[in-house]
């Protein structure tokens, strides 16, 4: 690695104002959710609209904190979500692994099948999926909740294009070692996908802890509710309140946030790592 | 190939059995309901006759109550708190557990769960939904709710009650009761030069009003008009209507609808006093910042006009040729079927709680929904409620549109949004647009 | 070089793993996603509804309603409106981006995330923030617009840019992760391709076409196709922004059967189950015209 003298060029000029300017795009309606969660019920649709409050108020948060059990909610989340992105990156990327680096009999009509299952919009199976745990006895359980999500096509798609961008000679070392298919996977390949793991672990997990229809129809009882299903009920049915609405949302976000600034360094270091290896 | 083949068939053969499986407890669970509710009639009446020992009976056994409704946002802490009393108070040894959710969630959890008979043993929601459940047999008749209960059904105003009936049966009981209002900001018509304590009461009076107090410059609006709504107010001011639904019949093309149709479209297009294109919770954050002069909507602005701090006013709709009128609605407690009957009868000793006037009169108050006792008219605190009584007043010109008609949801949706949508953004004439939705009316109607 | 008869038994070994290793994921997906999606498929020659009583096969008449349908073909206009503006966008400004941003330097790290952001945020809690700024009455865009003078418009609220808006909310949404994913792949890319390009005397576009695209095409071709599934199945925008208004602008094929399905009594779950019938063949279509044109390019890539 050799540093390069900074040098800025036209080019190099338009693109850090580019850059620049999509970022402030990106942040400006971010911001405006965060200091909105401050303002009052007055402050948040006050004409002319304001960007900053012109008072800080804890009340919104006050306000979701007693209308729900944030903290069971969060648990129910985190126990759902959590389960649902390790198991179904498991899943997804033993299946991925199978279908760019194995030749097997059916492993394109299999995987025809897989992608053609990612066009179905859930709203569609979502009745027979509910009379279907339902006869599972899974219904209103954590269970129920993980296991029709414990892989999903769209990750396996992902773990496969991502195994087949890899280098053809990596498991032919291993092979000639004589190692098992599945040691090959675990110790040559698991460590390699870091970062598409990291990535798409993000994407099941922010995926499910967002999601709101899903677990609140397989959930039957208030304190099996997921966050985002809990602080839908904020919003009225007729009026929509907008202070608790921002806060609810802010609420819903913060985690999500944090986790994806903590992953955020080992995606990096994934990426790096995967680099140097080759 | 072949096993694939064969696997697909199998998980076809599997999911067919699942549905015909299903759809075999449905029709054996309804059967042996009405069965059930049969006997249960008889039973009931016995019951009536020995209740003190059922009491006793009964308080020795908890029986939990599942408990779903749409009441989101405020008036769901409300709704929470007095459950939460309702449980801490009984002697019955009763314990509702509430679970709130959104309406559309409602909608789309409620059917599949009665169907595999994990619905809740009571569900509060729109008077609008007990018709097309009930014509999927959906609900528990509870026609000896008055008998079992001793409730003194006399005393609830006719109207009220009129829309938890289906066919004459009665499937569910009154929660809540309201009309639309039309509200006014008495700060803006001051500053318009109006009087603020008179509302206008004529169709002419409401596009005077509403021309003076609109100012661009300001943002500010003489009428809010929110396009995703129906105005049935209007059209039957005029004398007109949309469709009957004891004959089926279509009622949509007549003179006076293209008359209303044709002002309608005069104050949104060429006057502009509302903002365009809006959706209702717009126009009730407009109206609660002052930006808005008049606006029709249910009681439920009342509270968050309060808490924004607006002077506001509320009056029937505007009279027109024919007179003043106003779309009713309401929320009743119904029973899904499949509920037990231990369970039907603590939830009718919940319903029957919900109907004392002492628990009337606290939601009343503190949401401002009008009053529909008859003891409680007379109560004196309610009547020298400035805004409780000026609703009652409002609510006198209550008119059903379509509620307890299985089709209501699906003329409101391909029919009656459109076409004001198409009026009020004018995308078509008044007559053009009446012409489609009056087709479009035949085909639901032709179902 | 391997003898053959090693490498035959070899090969059978391989297949018996190989169905292992996918084993777990098809059983799952067999009973929550194709099941469930043939049972839609029955459904959708009876006239079931969503209460499920007295269901009856009708043939095909769902369909032969469909296709007479003003407001099947209006979504369907919508939704493909919809994918071919979204999708370039999309993946076209990622690309973008990633030219800029493929680097491990402080900016560059600092500014994928902030560009990752919106990604994580719930669609819910962007359409709200999106509606609420971009509201041409009381909104902050929509004033500080104003106040520099210009001409307001409606975003949301107006027929014509209804559905740009849409467009442009849903790709400031995806851009983020779309530029995570090929710039990772970009990263990837090993150094040394780079330097020997340097070495031949290529220059910085033509390092781009021939090592960064061919090295990083499996990704692209990812993220095109998936971009498009989820573009064609596009709902919850258009459900909190604009409820498929003003005057079904934005009305989506699975708005619609949303719509017929879970909103509109009767709750006509046979008629809804056709539609989404009838999508999954448009988007399987779409789909496989896609990657058979992706693909080609890709084992061009490859030779």
């Amino acid at each position: 690695m050799h540093k390069m003298r900074k040098r800025i060029t036209l080019s190099g000029a338009i693109g850090y104002v580019f850059t620049f300017l999509i970022a402030f795009t990106v942040v400006v309606p971010i911001l405006w959710l965060l200091v909105s969660s401050f303002k009052t019920d007055v402050g948040v649709i006050k004409f002319p609209p304001r960007f900053f409050p012109e008072e800080w108020t804890l009340h919104q948060y006050l306000y979701v904190g007693d209308s729900i059990p944030i903290f069971q909610m969060t648990k129910n989340t985190v126990i759902f979500a959590g389960g649902v992105t390790v198991i179904s990156l498991l899943f997804d990327s033993m299946a991925g692994y199978a279908f760019a680096r194995m030749r097997f009999k059916g492993s394109k009509v299999l995987f025809s099948i897989i992608l053609l299952t990612m066009m179905v919009p859930f709203q569609i199976i979502m009745t027979p999926l509910y009379i279907e745990v339902y006869k599972f006895h899974l219904l209103d359980s954590y269970l129920g909740l993980i296991l029709p999500r414990a892989t999903s096509a769209f990750g396996i798609y992902m773990m496969s294009s991502f195994f087949e961008g890899l280098p053809k000679s990596l498991e032919e070392s291993g092979r000639i070692d004589g190692m098992s298919e599945f040691r090959i996977f675990r110790s040559i390949m698991m460590p390699l996908c870091k970062p598409a793991l990291v990535s798409l672990g993000i994407f099941h997990f922010m995926n499910n802890w967002n999601d709101l229809l899903y677990p609140l129809m397989l959930t039957s009882s208030q304190n099996k509710r997921t966050l985002s299903a809990g602080l839908a009920v904020l919003v009225g049915n007729k009026v929509i309140k907008y202070g608790p609405t921002l806060a609810a949302t802010m609420i819903s976000l913060t985690p999500l946030l944090v986790l994806y600034i903590f992953c955020q360094k080992y995606f990096i270091e994934g990426v790096a790592t995967a680099g140097v290896k080759e | 190939m072949k096993k694939k083949l064969v696997s697909v068939l199998l998980s076809a053969a599997m999911c067919i059995s699942l549905l015909v499986g299903c759809g075999g407890n449905g029709a054996q669970s309804s059967s042996s309901d009405t069965a059930g509710t049969d006997t249960n009639q008889e039973q009931a009446a016995a019951d009536t006759a020995k209740e003190s020992q059922n009491a006793e009976v009964a308080s020795d056994e908890k029986v939990t109550l599942q408990f779903w409704n749409v009441f989101t946002g405020s008036d769901g802490d409300i709704l929470r708190e007095i459950v939460d009393n309702y449980n801490k108070t009984n002697t019955d040894n009763i314990e509702i557990q509430m679970d709130i959710m959104p309406n559309d969630q409602l909608q789309q959890k409620l059917p599949a769960a009665i169907a595999t008979g994990t619905a809740p043993d009571l569900v509060l929601f729109g008077v609008e939904n007990i018709a097309p459940y009930v014509s999927n047999d959906s609900l528990v008749d509870i026609s000896d709710f008055w008998d079992v209960t001793g409730v003194d059904k006399s005393n609830i105003l006719e109207n009220v009650l009129e829309l938890s009936h289906v066919d004459g049966k009665l499937y569910g009981t009154p929660m809540q009761y309201n009309v639309s209002y039309l509200y006014w900001n008495k700060d803006l018509f001051k500053e318009a030069g109006l009087d603020p304590e008179k509302a206008p009461a004529t169709l002419e009076e409401l596009t005077e009003y509403a021309v003076k107090l609109t100012n661009p410059e300001k943002n500010q609006y003489g009428l809010a008009l929110p396009t995703s709504v129906t105005y049935m107010q209007f059209l039957w001011a005029n004398g007109g209507d949309a469709d009957d639904p004891n004959t089926n019949t279509n009622l949509l093309n007549s003179e006076e609808n293209v008359k209303t149709l044709e002002w309608l479209q005069d104050l949104t297009v060429n006057k502009k006093v509302s903002p365009s294109n809006i959706t209702g919770p717009e126009a009730d954050t407009m109206l609660q910042a002052g930006q808005i002069a008049m606006y029709m909507s249910g009681p439920w602005q009342i509270n968050g006009l309060r808490e924004q701090g607006i002077n506001f006013g509320i009056a029937p709709c505007v009279a027109g040729s024919a007179g003043a009128f106003s779309p009713a609605g309401g929320c009743s407690y119904v029973i899904p079927k499949g509920t037990e009957e231990s369970h039907k009868l603590a939830a009718y000793k919940f319903m029957q709680y919900w109907l004392t006037d002492d628990i009337l009169k606290e939601w009343s108050q503190r949401n401002g929904f009008p009053v529909w006792s008859k003891t409680l008219m007379e109560d004196p605190e309610i009547q020298s409620d400035e805004v409780l009584s000026a609703i009652s007043k409002a609510t006198e010109i209550g008119r059903s549109y379509n509620l307890g008609y299985s089709l209501a949801s699906q003329i409101d949706n391909d029919v009656m949004i459109p076409l004001f949508e198409k009026v009020m953004t004018g995308a078509a004439t008044p007559e053009d647009a009446l012409k489609e939705a009056s087709e479009a009316m035949d085909r639901v109607l032709a179902q | 070089m391997t003898n053959s008869k090693k490498k035959r038994r070899y090969a059978a070994q391989n297949q018996k793993s190989a169905y292992l290793f996918i084993l777990p994921s098809m059983v799952i997906l067999s009973v929550f996603v194709f099941i469930p999606l043939i049972a839609s498929l029955v459904i959708s020659v009876t006239d079931m509804n969503i209460f499920m009583n007295d269901v009856s096969f009708v043939g095909f008449k769902n369909f032969t309603r469909l296709f007479a349908d003003k407001r099947v073909s209006n979504a369907t206009f919508n939704s493909l409106y919809f994918t071919l503006l979204e999708v370039p966008l999309q993946v076209g400004l990622a690309m973008l981006l990633t030219v800029c941003l493929a680097k491990n330097n402080r900016y560059c790290k600092l500014l994928r995330s902030i560009y990752y952001l919106p990604f994580v945020c719930s669609m819910t809690a962007i359409g709200i923030v999106w509606s609420m700024l971009l509201d041409p009455n009381m909104g902050l865009v929509a004033y500080w617009l104003k106040q520099a003078g210009f001409e307001t418009i409606a975003f949301l609220k107006d027929p014509k840019y209804a559905m740009p808006t849409v467009i442009a909310v849903t790709a400031w949404k995806g851009f983020g992760y779309t530029l995570t994913l090929l710039a990772a792949a970009v990263l990837n890319i090993p150094q040394s391709l780079y330097e020997a390009a340097q070495m031949d005397g290529a220059g910085s576009f033509q390092k781009f076409i021939h090592i960064t695209i061919p090295g990083i095409w499996s990704t692209i071709s990812f993220c095109i196709v998936t971009t498009t599934i989820s573009a064609m199945q596009m709902f919850d925008q258009a459900y909190v922004m604009t409820q498929g208004g003003p005057l079904n602008k934005t009305e989506t094929v699975v708005q619609y059967i949303y719509d017929r399905g879970f909103q509109t009594a009767p709750y006509d779950l046979g008629y809804a189950s056709s539609i989404s019938v009838y999508l999954f063949v448009i988007v399987a279509v779409i789909t496989f015209v896609l990657r058979k044109f992706v693909l080609n390019r890709k084992e061009d890539a490859d030779a």
